[in-house]
């Protein structure tokens, strides 16, 4: 078999030489099905912008952002292969710097969100430089370390922080005239957010960057001998994935009003890298399953006081157990046609 | 392919169910129910489920005798789980049925904080039962604080230390959290009016286990009294080791969580002489009605009315109160503007604002190793404007 | 025009990897190179490929040095290379493997560049640089005769045609010198000499190419080589013309290891 055309649009992946028809790697590679999805999940968010209730708005606003934020890990943690165990703080250093900048500095939102990305993707670059020194287990240390570090100067800086009691008198935000100011709005806001953060990872890991990335995370000899930059792609991949997380701490502020430095604890952001892990890591849709479907789920089965713990437990080993993901994508199929 | 589709429809079927687990419904017109908010898992549960205690027993009290307004009184708990997450998933179910009429409970500022932004969104009001924080009022409009001043515990430790020894140097020994803050205001602002000394603050990690450290620091400048900003079993500790060195100094607690069984059995004999706060008119006071409270309280959990339990038991009170005036789950707040209550801490109303408008706090000295040797030495009322005298 | 390296020698503790190593490398070359197994060949193309760093002596480019250059640099440099014991990426496509060869090119040759960025985002003139790259990568499939298993992924390939894959990676882009680790080791004579008429044809029969083949097929390195070199123990015994160094005495003594040298 010499097939001698160059790849096309349309080509459904092989294995083995033959013709793919199992159904599911037929579904995810379809450009039709995809714009279906896009089309349901769009009219979703329609519906719900009108005729959602508080409490359902609420909660899908907070999965939608801690969907957000698991799929950028995915660009650090599951492309770059950088243990990183911080991205909670990220998303609380831009969540801080948006508080601090509309609330006592008082800028538009615009300049806010910047600043948010800027402060988010600083410390994100300092924590990829780490990564280049230091491999796997040694950089979850540091990760760890550095929330740790960042918990406590959020909360110990209270001239700048307001400290452990949380920042609040968030005025309202208005974007372009838009005012964030009903769960409607903040569900929304939250919508785009996630839209936004999900097509610039989609763009970045189809791209050669990603392509990059995978190299660096397996074989960086391999990676070098080609002329990929180790250090660069660390270092970007951190930046980019923690400036994604500081993007989306900023409306995790102009949503809620009120922010405390326990929202961004240890415990966030190991919660982030597990559900990076169940999702997936390089799966986006897997990312964005996990992130928002625990979170919409714990929230949903708060009422049930007694057994909760156990259900979401329960939950996360299904999960675990059908083998690494809720939906994971076959390794060949991480960068389809067209990539970039 | 398939254990994929298996789980995504399995996961599918569950979040389906759990959905219709909690259908809408409409006010049921013969009950006011509460949603009330508290962590009753992680560390601060004990104090969560103390506050939730509180509301509980008030409910049962008021159903007994005939309801709030012919209604009955039911408190639905919702973990808040310390997290703001919680906090605002909870407010935002308050905002979303309706057959919730009132929101309350909250230990901390910051979760009070969470919830009153979303309750806003739908012009709604909450109670917060121990959140005391200024920013509660300062900073919004739809939160009813049940304690008047965040600072009162604090006031009157070093009241009563200026009225024991006038012009005295007191050193103070706590755990380390920001929560703490308030408190130390209150000694502060009390310190400068009354021209005491304040020699030093010692403090220790919530974890620790050993004092010798701080007791060490702490009598180093042979202070005439010492506060206690610790819980029971870590203020006994430090109280046994401080009299070892010095059986004299004067020793008050500052915290206000009334000194049960655990302070008792761990300190042994030198917790007498001890000065303990508690709320009201203290456990050893007058009014029958309160005591009768306590007691039951005691008998149903084994433990002291904490001040914790007491603020829950006062704002299921408060919330009877504007019930039985005929309020409903949308002018709530104009009706708690008007009542006037007696709670068990103290006159419950809200003339001047959203904060209660006064505490009484209670200073006893322990005089035996059973709960009940304690006597009555000073009561004292602090206002929401921050004023402090000796209770009438 | 040359790779040239001026008595280069790495030292590991108190082994002496390469000693007092000079040779030149220019366009037009097919250098064979060939020795017993620890004799430094491997060595010397990690030197001349930027992953080792010559503890003495100097390793230059063009008339420029090279001192503290990374791989990545020398890359950019016009140095491609395959190793000794395979690195391909199993998890992804052929296609991808190949693609990545095509990263210096894609990236704007240099590590910040405002063409990263567009690449990286996707843009349409990136869009067509990769849809070149794509048919260029095709093209060097094709050449090591790769093309049905385009999209297949590279863990189900044999060893011979992941072989022939890491050529194709390596030989996708621009380069000036190709260095081939042992490439036809473990291959079928068949697989051997497909890989190696492509190894020739990118770069062996190419005025401004040279080609860097270590080999222990003494038969193939001295059909293929226009000039060859032996080593042992590190050091550079003898230089020649191929057919001279085949015959030379020098060598049956090194590979039998006879007297002492």
């Amino acid at each position: 078999m010499n097939s001698r055309r160059t790849p096309a649009r349309g080509d459904v992946f092989t294995a083995g030489g033959t013709l793919d028809t199992r159904g599911l790697q037929r579904l995810q590679s379809s450009a039709v099905v995809r714009w279906v999805a896009i089309a349901i999940l769009a009219a979703g968010v329609i519906v719900l912008f009108n005729a959602g209730d508080p409490f359902t708005l609420q909660v899908l606003t907070v999965a939608l952002l801690n969907a957000a934020i698991t799929v950028s890990l995915s660009i650090s943690f599951g492309f770059a292969g950088i243990f990183n165990l911080s991205q909670g703080s990220f998303y609380g250093l831009g969540a801080y710097a948006a508080a601090i900048l509309i609330t006592d500095v008082g800028v538009p939102f615009w300049v806010a969100l910047l600043g948010s990305i800027a402060v988010a993707s600083i410390f994100g670059v300092l924590m990829g430089f780490v990564a280049v020194r230091l491999r796997d287990d040694y950089f979850a240390f540091a990760s760890i370390a550095f929330t740790i570090i960042i918990t406590q100067a959020l909360i110990n800086l209270p001239e700048l922080t307001r400290g452990g009691t949380g920042f609040f008198g968030i005025p309202v935000v208005d974007i372009f005239g838009w005012r964030i100011a009903t769960g409607r709005d903040s569900f929304l806001l939250a919508a785009i957010g996630f839209t936004v953060v999900f097509l610039v990872t989609h763009r970045v890991t189809r791209s050669f960057f990603g392509r990059a990335m995978l190299a660096v995370n397996h074989d960086e000899m391999s990676a070098k001998a080609v002329g990929v930059s180790v250090v660069f792609t660390r270092v970007v991949a951190m930046g980019l994935s923690s400036a994604l997380a500081g993007l989306s701490g900023c409306l995790l502020t102009v949503t809620m009003l009120y922010i405390q430095p326990s929202d961004f604890s240890t415990v966030l952001s190991m919660n982030v890298t597990l559900w990076s892990i169940i999702g997936g890591p390089t799966s986006l849709i897997g990312s964005a399953v996990a992130g928002g479907g625990i979170t919409f789920l714990q929230e949903n089965i708060r009422a049930i006081v007694d057994y909760r713990l156990a259900i979401l437990g329960i939950v996360v080993l299904i999960a675990v157990y059908l083998r690494g993901g809720v939906l994971r994508r076959p390794s060949w199929m991480r960068l389809p046609k067209g990539t970039r | 392919m398939k254990k994929t589709l298996t789980a995504g429809i399995a996961l599918a079927g569950v979040v389906a169910a759990l959905a219709g687990c909690s259908p809408q419904s409409t006010a049921d017109a013969d009950e006011v129910r509460i949603l009330f908010s508290a962590p009753l898992s992680g560390d601060s549960a004990e104090s969560g489920q103390a506050l939730l205690n509180g509301a509980e027993l008030a409910a049962d009290i008021i159903n007994e005798a005939g309801g709030a307004g012919g209604r009955t009184v039911v408190i639905e708990a919702a973990d808040d789980e310390m997290t703001t997450q919680a906090a605002n998933s909870i407010a935002s179910k308050f905002a979303a049925d309706p057959k919730y009429f009132a929101l309350a409970g909250f230990l901390d500022t910051g979760l009070a904080q969470a919830a009153s932004v979303v309750a806003n969104r739908s012009e709604l009001s909450l109670i917060s039962s121990f959140g005391c924080g200024d920013s509660l009022v300062t900073d919004a409009d739809n939160v009813f604080v049940m304690c008047a001043a965040p600072d009162a515990n604090g006031r009157v430790a070093a009241s009563f230390i200026a009225d024991q020894i006038p012009g005295a140097t007191f050193v103070s020994i706590s755990i380390d959290v920001p929560q703490l803050d308030f408190y130390f205001n209150g000694l502060q602002a009390v310190t400068d009016d009354r021209d005491l000394t304040w020699a030093s603050r010692e403090v220790y990690p919530p974890s620790a286990t050993d004092y010798a450290t701080v007791v060490t620091n702490a009598l180093a400048s042979s202070p005439d009294a010492i506060v206690s900003g610790s819980l029971q079993a870590s203020a006994a500790q430090v109280l046994s080791q401080i009299r070892r060195t010095d059986p004299d100094v004067l020793y008050v607690d500052m915290l206000g969580e009334g000194w049960g069984s655990t302070f008792l059995d761990t300190a042994g004999d030198a917790a007498i002489g001890a000065y303990t706060q508690d709320l009201g008119l203290g456990f050893g006071g007058d009014d029958a009605d309160r005591v009768a409270i306590l007691d039951r309280y005691q008998d149903e959990h084994g433990t002291v009315m904490s001040a914790a339990a007491q603020h829950g038991y006062d704002t299921i009170l408060a919330i009877a109160a504007a019930a039985d005036a005929g309020a409903t789950r949308e002018d709530l707040e104009d009706k708690l503007a008007e009542i006037d209550a007696d709670g068990v801490t103290g006159p419950i109303s809200f003339a001047n604002g959203k904060r209660a408008d006064e505490r009484v706090i209670s200073i006893s000295e322990i005089t035996g190793t059973a709960p009940e040797d304690r006597t009555v030495l000073a009561q004292y009322t602090v206002t929401s404007d921050g004023k402090i005298s000796l209770f009438e | 025009m040359a790779i040239e390296a001026e008595q280069v020698g790495v030292r590991f503790g108190g082994v002496h990897a390469l000693d007092d190593v000079s040779l030149t490398v220019s366009p037009g070359d097919v250098l064979g190179v060939i020795g017993p197994n620890g004799s430094g060949k491997t060595t010397l193309l990690n030197c001349l490929s930027g992953f080792y760093r010559p503890s003495t002596g100097s390793i230059s480019i063009d008339g420029t040095g090279t001192a503290g250059a990374s791989p990545a640099q020398f890359r950019a440099r016009g140095v491609v290379r395959t190793f000794q014991n395979l690195r391909v990426y199993d998890e992804l496509s052929v296609l991808e493997n190949v693609l990545l060869g095509m990263h210096h090119e894609l990236s704007g040759g240099s590590l910040m560049s405002w063409r990263w960025v567009a690449q990286s985002l996707g843009l349409p003139r990136a869009r067509a640089r990769q849809r070149e790259a794509e048919e260029h990568s095709a093209v060097a499939l094709e050449r090591v005769g790769l093309s049905h298993r385009i999209r297949h992924r590279t863990g189900d390939l044999s060893y011979g045609e992941k072989k022939r894959l890491e050529i194709a990676r390596a030989t996708v882009g621009d380069f000036r010198y190709l260095l081939l680790d042992e490439p036809t080791a473990g291959l079928s004579p068949n697989e051997a000499a497909t890989l190696l008429d492509a190894a020739m044809e990118v770069a062996g029969s190419r005025p401004d190419t040279a080609l860097v083949l270590i080999e222990h097929r003494l038969e193939i390195v001295v059909s293929l080589s226009s000039r060859m070199v032996l080593f042992d123990s590190g050091r550079l015994v003898i230089e020649g013309a191929p057919a001279d160094v085949a015959r030379d005495p020098e060598l049956i003594r090194v590979y039998t290891g006879g007297d002492d040298a």
